[in-house]
Order: structure tokens, then C-alpha cells, then sequence
């Protein structure tokens, strides 16, 4: 039996690194792609042979883009809403999280199976009501329009209750007696505590808010105003001739930043997903 | 665990926004359903007028059909591919399991509406890469995105690639939660591999894939971004979804009165079908302990 399985053991490994590098390739091509091409004329991209890199690489497409869209403009609008966003979200969730977490209060339980439920509700049911809203505000094409109604997220509540559980109460029981509010604790504790699980959630909310997109084109009008994911995706609608090439340097700013912040955070931003269990 | 009525203060962001955001949208949806309005004016008081015209409206058919049929074209692929993915990556023996999952992982952080321009290039019929090397295989090549026939797979592609990673750490947690001793056991009890993964692990499985298979369920019924970017619904209207359509009407047309009704279908559709997946698993949503403190 133990002879079988060990000469089975290298060719199930080779089959496994041959299936995973496959798979790997097919998710890594298409951002590649992507990036290959905005270095690439956009005559040569439309050529028929198969090239991987640009016969003749080029900056010419990110000259055009930069000069002839507000790209830089939408970039910093993005940074903008993603990182106020981020801020007080976090702020809020760990809020209603410590709440949870660490208070017996009477519906408890009952307001926690409701805040779960919340995640189950159809984002496009409120879409139209909520832009409404909106306009009796005059938040029409206005950054907080995009940043207020996301700001307590029902997912990050739960994936900060999670973390809040495992802080033992020992270290709240000390201040307490020390006479600290009940925010003090919270805020000179209780975040400190948390600070890994945070960093975590911060990463997935700026991910989640930089790559919406529904909300944002409902909500923001001008090209000024767009974030830069909802100029690039309407770069080849804002005008027919926009070459391909300049599209995908479009693409390829508006994908990078987040690439390169998971790449720096990949270990903590998987372990943290994989702790949540939970989309937001 | 204390008794504290600040406690109130500081949950009550979330309830508050979701009141305003959640509770009276929802609320003025079914009350908007019965009145014709174009945003302007007094909206005035239709009955059920709309939902009659939504019901003999052929687009709204299409829409509502495109919608499932992209549902259910890709959601058994998607599980079927993240679970086999978790399996492998679960895989004690396997070296380098962290940098695969991080490649798996990584569409899903960039942005679909970005992505989908690199996809749109990728399937183009006559220079794109993937007909390229597909006549090079030998296979014809495809009109992606000009025909009826090949624009629903193009985006149930582009789909694939973007959640498959996601779905794949979720079903891997919820493999290295179950019990170790279960599998000792039964490998004790001479089961292979095959009745492991049927008898031990499936079954252990059974409240992530309920999970998954919710949540997926309802993204699909709001499809809006892959088709409203790398389609624009057509050719001839094969890749129009529900969410699309409600879109047009709403926020192109300004029939808010039949937009809303469109809203409160796709609401009940929401939660019949979360309700009928609920039978089938015969499992709460959030049974592994969420709520006990």
C-alpha cells in the first residue's frame, strides 16, 4: 500500500501544478493583456497575429489618455471616495461591532439576525428611491452622495463582531473600574485591539468602494466628477474614435492601484476574507 | 458583557442609514409601483396598470429570461470550478498553495467595468486573442459579442473569471473548519478518496454551498455591470437583463411608476428563489453559530 501510494505521489503533483498553472495563467491573461496593450499602437493591436508583448511599445497611448480625458482628476476623485469612505466606515462598523460584540442590551439578537438580513436585500430595489432622495438633497453629482449611504456596512459590522469576540473582557473589566466611558474604552482599547482586523476591512472597503460602479453612474454627472473607474468604462462611449490603445491604458489605471495594494496585502486580505466568510 | 444604553448610540448609525437607504426605498418601490410618473409633475394613480403593461411587454420577457438564463448558465460552473479549485488548494502536499490562491484571487479586485474593456478586446471577432489562438487550435472562430447565440457565454465568461477566487477562499474555509477526525475516521473505516469527498465532505460543506449558492443567486438576478459594459445588452437586445432594463426605464426613459414595478418583481423573485434554495438545503443562511455570542 505505502509503495503505491508514494509512486502515485509525484505524477498527482505534477497533475495538480499542471492544472493550478493553467487555471493561474487564465486568471492572470487578462489583466496582462490589458497592460501589454496600453504600451502597445493601437494599429498593431489590431493585427492579426498573436503577440504577447508590442512589436513596437509605445508611451504615445498614455500621453493621449492623460491629455485628453481628466484621468488625473478622476484618480484623486477616487482616492478621495474610496479613503473618506474607508474612514468612516470603519469607524462606524467597529462602532456597532464593539456594541454587539461586548453590551447585553435588550433585542439584541433579534437587531443582529435583522442587520444580517440587510445583506440579503436586493441593491437595484432601492436604486431609483434612493436617487430620489438624492435630489431632494441637491446631492446629485456630489462626492457624498456616493460616500453617506454605504457608510455603516451590515458586512463589516459582522467581520469586526467576529474579531471583537476573541478580545478577552478582562481588558475592558480593568478600564471600566478605572471609571473610562464607555466610548473612551472603545476608542483607547478596543481599536488598538483591533488594529489587524481593521487594516483588513479597510483594504476590502476600498476595493469594494473604487470598483463601484451602478451607484456612481447613477449618481455623479459631470466627467469631473466620475471616478475613475466610471471615465474608463465610458471612454469608448464618450467618443467612437478613442483608440484602443488608450482605452486600455484607461483600464489598466484604473485597475492597478488596487492590484499592487493586494499584492502588498494579499496574506492578510485572504486570511481576513477567509475569516469573515462574508461579502459586503 | 455589560448593560450599557450607549449601546443604542452606537449601533444606531447603521440602523439609521439603513432606514433611509433601505427600509423607505423598499417601501416607496411598492408604493411607486402603482403610479405613473416621469420625475417631474404629480405622479398620478395608476392601480395596476403597470404591472399589466410589464406583464404584456415582450422586452421585459427577454430581460427576465436572459436574467435566469445567465443565472443559471454559469452558477453551476462557478461552484463546480471554485470548489474544485478549494480542493486542491486544500491539498496539504501541494507546495506554493498560497501564491495559487492569491492568483485566484486577484480578478476580483479589479474592477469588472474596467475589466470587461480588456474583454471586449480579448473576444473581438476578427483581431481579438481568443479567436486567434482558437483558429490556431482549429476551432472557427466566434462572434462573441455581435451574435444572439455567443453573447450571453462571453459575459458568463467574464463572470467566471471574476468571482470564481472569491468563491474559492469562501468554500476553503469552510473546508478547514470541518473535523479532521471525521476524515481519519472514515479513511479507518476503508473509504477512498470518492466516498470521502461524497460522504464526509460534501455533507460538511452543505451550509458554505448554501451560503454560495444564496448569494451568488442574488448578484446574478441584479446582473448590470458586464452586460451594461462589455454588451450594452445586444446584439438585438440577447444580453439585456432585468437590472438593465429597470435601469433604462428608470434613469433613460424617466418611467419611475414602471421602473418601480420592475423593482418589485425582481424583489419578489429575490426572495422566492432564496426561499426555494432555502428548501432545498433545508439550512439557515447563517447556521454556524453567527448568532450566539
Amino acid at each position: 500500500m505505502s509503495t503505491l501510494r508514494a509512486r502515485n505521489r509525484l505524477p498527482r503533483k505534477m497533475v495538480a501544478h499542471t492544472v493550478l498553472i493553467v487555471v493561474s495563467v487564465a486568471f492572470l491573461f487578462p489583466i496582462a493583456w490589458m497592460i501589454s496593450a496600453s504600451f502597445t499602437p493601437s494599429d498593431e493591436i489590431f493585427s492579426s497575429g498573436i503577440h504577447l508583448f508590442p512589436v513596437h511599445p509605445t508611451l504615445e497611448n498614455y500621453r493621449m489618455a492623460f491629455q485628453s480625458f481628466p484621468l488625473l482628476r478622476n484618480l484623486g476623485n477616487s482616492i478621495l471616495i474610496a479613503g473618506v469612505y474607508t474612514i468612516g466606515a470603519s469607524f462606524l462598523c467597529a462602532l456597532a461591532a464593539f456594541a454587539f460584540a461586548k453590551f447585553d442590551f435588550p433585542f439584541r439578537n433579534a437587531l443582529f439576525a435583522i442587520l444580517l438580513a440587510t445583506m440579503m436585500v436586493p441593491a437595484l430595489m432601492t436604486i431609483l428611491p434612493a436617487f430620489i432622495i438624492m435630489s431632494d438633497l441637491h446631492w446629485v453629482n456630489t462626492y457624498q452622495s456616493v460616500i453617506v449611504p454605504f457608510l455603516a456596512s451590515a458586512f463589516g459590522i459582522f467581520f469586526m463582531r467576529q474579531y471583537m469576540l476573541g478580545i478577552p473582557d478582562e481588558f475592558i473589566d480593568s478600564a471600566r473600574i478605572d471609571g473610562a466611558s464607555n466610548f473612551r474604552i472603545f476608542w483607547t482599547i478596543v481599536v488598538p485591539l483591533c488594529r489587524p482586523a481593521l487594516a483588513v476591512l479597510g483594504i476590502m472597503q476600498i476595493i469594494g468602494q473604487w470598483n463601484q460602479f451602478l451607484w456612481p453612474l447613477i449618481m455623479l454627472r459631470d466627467s469631473s466628477m466620475y471616478t475613475v473607474v466610471l471615465a474608463v468604462a465610458s471612454l469608448p462611449a464618450s467618443n467612437f474614435n478613442t483608440p484602443w490603445g488608450v482605452v486600455m491604458v484607461g483600464g489598466t489605471v484604473a485597475v492597478l492601484p488596487l492590484i499592487l495594494i493586494f499584492l502588498v496585502m494579499q496574506r492578510g486580505i485572504i486570511a481576513g476574507i477567509m475569516a469573515g466568510g462574508l461579502k459586503g | 458583557m455589560w448593560k450599557a444604553r450607549s449601546a443604542y448610540l452606537f449601533i444606531a448609525p447603521f440602523f439609521v442609514l439603513f432606514a433611509i437607504f433601505g427600509v423607505f426605498p423598499i417601501g416607496y418601490e411598492f408604493v411607486m409601483s402603482l403610479f405613473s410618473w416621469s420625475g417631474v409633475g404629480t405622479p398620478h394613480f395608476v392601480g395596476l396598470t403597470n404591472f399589466t403593461t410589464l406583464f404584456s411587454d415582450d422586452l421585459f420577457w427577454q430581460s427576465l429570461s436572459n436574467t435566469i438564463i445567465l443565472w443559471l448558465g454559469h452558477i453551476f460552473i462557478l461552484v463546480a470550478l471554485a470548489l474544485g479549485l478549494a480542493l486542491l488548494l486544500d491539498a496539504p502536499w501541494l507546495r506554493g498553495r498560497a501564491i495559487y490562491r492569491a492568483i485566484a484571487y486577484l480578478p476580483n479586485t479589479a474592477a469588472i467595468a474596467a475589466m470587461a474593456l480588456s474583454f471586449q478586446l480579448i473576444f473581438d471577432y476578427q483581431f481579438g486573442i481568443l479567436n486567434n489562438v482558437l483558429e490556431v487550435i482549429g476551432i472557427p472562430r466566434t462572434d462573441w459579442l455581435g451574435s444572439d447565440m455567443w453573447s450571453k457565454p462571453a459575459i458568463i465568461l467574464l463572470n467566471i473569471w471574476n468571482g470564481v477566487g472569491w468563491y474559492m477562499l469562501i468554500i476553503l474555509a469552510g473546508l478547514q473548519s470541518l473535523d479532521s477526525q471525521l476524515f481519519e475516521a472514515a479513511a479507518i473505516d476503508g473509504a477512498g478518496p470518492w466516498r470521502r469527498f461524497f460522504n464526509v465532505t460534501l455533507p460538511g460543506l452543505r451550509p458554505t454551498l448554501f451560503f454560495v449558492f444564496v448569494v451568488e443567486t442574488i448578484g446574478s438576478l441584479q446582473l448590470f455591470t458586464e452586460p451594461y459594459v462589455l454588451t450594452k445588452g445586444g446584439p438585438s437586445n440577447s444580453s439585456l437583463t432585468l437590472a438593465m432594463y429597470l435601469y433604462q426605464n428608470g434613469f433613460e426613459y424617466f418611467r419611475i411608476g414602471y421602473a418601480s414595478a420592475m423593482a418589485v418583481v425582481l424583489f419578489v423573485l429575490t426572495v422566492l428563489t432564496t426561499l426555494i434554495l432555502g428548501l432545498i438545503w433545508r439550512g439557515n443562511l447563517f447556521t454556524r453559530s453567527e448568532l450566539s455570542a
